[in-house]
């Protein structure tokens, strides 16, 4: 994930996700750089995790600017040219 | 005497031929100062030239007048290179979005082809949120969440929504 193109996130509100409740944000936050992340780190409120069935690791979901979800897949489900047709389609539908 | 009408007839007879070579009539026929004295040779015939040539033609048969000189008109060149409209054929999606940007009923007088291309190159799960329904799979509405940020903030999918911003969650544990 670290070697997706950054231009994205200009347009593009990416975060990272903290899928484990046991895990602080600090804690969340010292992995990342030690990941190379460039995203900022964020704890998902409530039910969140269980509303969203994220029961797989490394779930990853794209939302366009209305609330759709234009993409979503879990561990080992995608791979970098995925994603990043993911987030060109998301750039892309800022632009209409 | 017999000499001039001669003369008379062999001129008479190019310049009939000239303004036939020339279809409308809008091309210049242009006298010169003659080289060589005048013969009495009857002209040959040749064949018309063909209306897409720029070149500047001169008859090889000098007249009393000169020599008959004869520039068709030049052809417009088109506007388009054709390396610009093979891109277009290529990409079948540029046409029909040109024009219902003009005209949106457009759209509806365009052939099945264009219609299903258009189709095609919708983003898929683009719909307003108003038509999605509320789910977890890839076209539906996510339902609401919160995040907090490491300064405290929040950021609700409202916010998001509200300010038409994408988003992409990656859900990570560190273990």
């Amino acid at each position: 994930m670290a070697t997706l193109d950054p231009r994205y996130t200009r347009d593009i509100a990416f975060y990272i996700v903290g899928q484990d409740p046991t895990e602080s944000i600090e804690f969340m936050e010292k992995d990342r750089k030690k990941q190379g992340y460039p995203w900022p780190v964020a704890k998902i409120t409530g039910s969140g995790i269980r509303d969203l069935k994220v029961f797989l690791q490394s779930t990853k979901i794209a939302i366009d600017g209305n609330g759709v979800i234009t993409y979503r897949d879990g561990f080992s489900q995608g791979n970098l040219d995925k994603w990043q047709k993911a987030l060109e389609d998301l750039a892309i539908s800022r632009d209409r | 005497m017999l000499l001039r009408i001669v003369k008379a007839y062999l001129f008479g007879g190019i310049l009939v031929f000239g303004l036939g070579a020339c279809g409308d009539g809008s091309a210049l026929l242009k006298s010169t100062t003659p080289t060589q004295s005048p013969t009495t040779q009857s002209p040959k015939p040749t064949p018309p030239l063909p209306t897409h040539s720029t070149a500047r033609v001169t008859s090889s048969e000098p007249t009393e007048l000169g020599y008959l000189e004869f520039t068709p008109k030049p052809v417009a060149k088109p506007t388009q290179s054709s390396t610009e409209r093979s891109t277009e054929i290529r990409t079948p999606t540029t046409l029909p979005n040109r024009e219902t940007s003009k005209n949106p009923d457009v759209a509806a007088t365009l052939p099945p082809t264009s219609a299903s291309a258009m189709e095609q190159t919708k983003i898929p799960n683009s719909a307003p949120p108003s038509l999605a329904e509320t789910g977890t799979n890839v076209g539906n509405r996510i339902p609401d969440f919160e995040l907090v940020l490491l300064d405290g903030s929040t950021v609700a999918s409202g916010d998001l929504v509200q300010r038409r911003k994408p988003a992409f969650l990656f859900f990570h544990a560190v273990w």
